[in-house]
């Protein structure tokens, strides 16, 4: 379980978030909405241990992101809005080049096995050559290679076309049912939120994504 | 390390052609520089024609003084022959040494023991003739010491004469020992060049510092492309600590590029005649740690890819003045200079262990990655 607790995080006199309370269970697929700049990404960095709050406490399942930084992010998967892959590499070989940095050593199958979970087949091209849909597959498919129990997606569909939407919708849904996995999800598709996300969390007290979401009938939290 | 080396490799063959350029840059630019100076040298000396109507061992060790200076070409020819060809000016001048000339140099006389031609268009004929005249002055007045410690051992007799021969070697030595002007040129290799060096001494070991300055420095471009990369974002979620991960890195730079910097002992050696030394190899690896060190030291301040390679290219072309590996200037700073003390190339030149510029490296790197493991903490 992911515990927040009353955490601010503001850069020089600008308060970016401020007193936030939430958890997350094992299985919960969490959306994350607000507006530009309302501290979505901020929050996610957060999460990751990426950044550090000014005040407040963060613990994944009982760990303390103060006390066991290095031990919680063991159990995170990062997944940033930038594609971060090798462009210059093929899918295999950023598998490859990011399982011998990983906590984690997975087999050459079970790495391909992970690709085509989610419909990424190009295993051997050139990741320059891929479509946007596919470089995002492969940017959460190498987060996946630890197998982190807590995934944080940035934006992870955004500018791609709506068939790879739905299948890494779909193998998101089935990561956090099938293995139990926390995901915090961040997106300006209301959609996307409304069909994948259990919870949704509206950012920056903002009522106006709350009454969008209000009859879909989903947890609708303003924090 | 492993791990990082399989990583490395990966992203290295996909940029193999640009690295191999600049891997190689150091050793093919100072064989090609050295090569064309050299020849450009031997293209600029002066054909001068020289006639022999004696084969005397006088007049042949003359032959072969003149032989040794870098600024003659010279032609030992028949007398029609050498003023045919300076006469269709394909020579610049002829000297023409006569029957009786090591008689006469023995004996002390000086005057008519060597005619010269020259046409209008013989540029180089004074100072020629005054090196040729320079160089008789030294045999006759050797000749001359000579035949008066005989006549001395003659008039007051000795316990063990000398002969003429141990004088005469006696004489040379002393020229070689004593010379009023003496120039030794020692090259980093800490090997003392031979006591008639090259007009255009070149030093082989500073052209390649110079050029390997450049190469490491666009070598190390990798860190600031790394860092504005969304894959650095990742670099938090790894085994290793940010520290560990980066001096990994580094350490396989090092060994990669003195990889090259042994290719560049053994192409040196074939290809220029040089002799390394083994402590040389320890010279040349305190060389590279420090380049290596610097060079990821100064990439690591800069954010924009373009100001850290116009930043670099003025780096190189001031320690390359400074150095006076391009343009001789060692005559114009003094030993222990501040010059020469802020330089990090000189240790290098000199033939020495790079020392106090590891240490400032070292710091400066740890400075660095310490920075990026806190940030990251």
């Amino acid at each position: 379980m992911l515990n927040v607790q009353a955490i601010t995080k503001s850069y020089d006199k600008n308060e970016i978030l401020d007193n936030l309370t939430f958890t997350v269970n094992p299985g919960e697929i969490i959306g994350l909405v607000g507006e530009n700049g309302a501290g979505k990404s901020t929050l996610l960095r957060l999460l990751a241990t990426i950044d550090k709050p000014n005040h407040g406490s963060l613990t994944l399942f009982d760990l303390s992101y103060k006390k066991n930084r290095k031990a919680v992010r063991k159990h995170i998967g990062y997944v940033p809005q930038d594609i971060a892959i090798w462009e210059e590499l093929s899918v295999k070989e950023n598998m490859q080049f990011f399982e011998k940095l990983s906590f984690q050593s997975k087999s050459i199958d079970e790495l391909k096995q992970l690709c085509l979970e989610m419909n990424l087949d190009k295993w051997n091209d050139p990741v320059k050559s891929l479509s946007g849909g596919m470089k995002r597959k492969l940017n959460i498919a190498i987060t996946l290679i630890h197998s982190p129990d807590l995934l944080l997606l940035d934006e992870p569909t955004v500018g791609i076309d709506l068939k790879s939407k739905k299948e890494i919708g779909a193998y998101l849904r089935k990561l956090a049912k099938e293995q139990n996995r926390m995901i915090i999800y961040t997106s300006h598709d209301m959609d996307e939120i409304n069909e994948l996300c259990d919870r949704v969390f509206c950012i920056g007290n903002d009522t106006f994504y709350e009454e969008i979401l209000r009859n879909s009938g989903k947890d609708v939290i303003l924090i | 390390m492993m791990d990082i080396l399989y990583t490395r490799l990966l992203l290295w063959k996909k940029k193999s052609i640009s690295m191999l350029v600049w891997l190689l840059l150091p050793i093919v630019g100072t064989i090609l520089f050295i090569t064309s100076a050299n020849a450009i040298q031997e293209d600029s000396k002066v054909p001068v024609g020289i006639v022999l109507e004696e084969e005397t061992a006088l007049a042949n060790e003359l032959v072969d003084s003149i032989i040794a200076s870098e600024l003659v070409f010279l032609h030992v020819l028949s007398n029609d022959r050498a003023l045919y060809e300076l006469e269709k000016h394909e020579l610049d001048s002829v000297f023409i040494i006569h029957e009786g000339f090591e008689d006469a140099v023995l004996s002390g006389k000086r005057n008519n023991i060597i005619s010269s031609y020259r046409t209008e268009l013989s540029f180089a004929y004074s100072p020629i003739k005054e090196m040729i005249v320079s160089l008789v002055q030294e045999e006759t007045g050797r000749a001359k010491a000579a035949n008066y410690i005989l006549a001395m051992y003659e008039r007051y007799g000795g316990t063990d004469p000398w002969t003429w021969d141990e004088i005469t070697e006696q004489s040379k030595q002393k020229q070689i020992d004593e010379n009023l002007l003496n120039t030794a040129f020692a090259y980093s290799s800490g090997k003392q060049a031979d006591d008639n060096p090259s007009l255009l001494s070149w030093n082989a070991w500073g052209i390649w510092a110079i050029l390997s300055l450049l190469s490491t420095l666009f070598l190390s471009d990798w860190i600031i492309r790394e860092k504005n990369l969304a894959v650095s974002t990742r670099y938090t979620f790894i085994k290793k600590s940010l520290f560990s991960y980066y001096s990994q890195v580094i350490i396989l730079y090092v060994l990669l590029i003195f990889l090259f910097d042994l290719l560049a002992v053994a192409a040196f050696t074939i290809f220029l005649d040089e002799t390394i030394s083994l402590s040389f190899v320890f010279v040349i690896l305190s060389f590279r740690i420090m380049l290596c060190m610097l060079s990821i030291s100064i990439a690591n301040l800069f954010q924009r890819i373009s100001s850290y390679y116009g930043i670099s290219i003025i780096i190189v072309l001031l320690l390359a003045i400074i150095s006076g590996i391009v343009i001789p200037i060692s005559g114009f700073i003094p030993q222990h200079s501040l010059m020469n003390f802020i330089n990090p190339l000189h240790a290098f030149i000199s033939g020495n262990m790079t020392i106090m510029w590891n240490e400032i490296g070292l710091v400066s790197i740890t400075l660095a990655l310490l920075r990026k493991e806190i940030s990251n903490a």
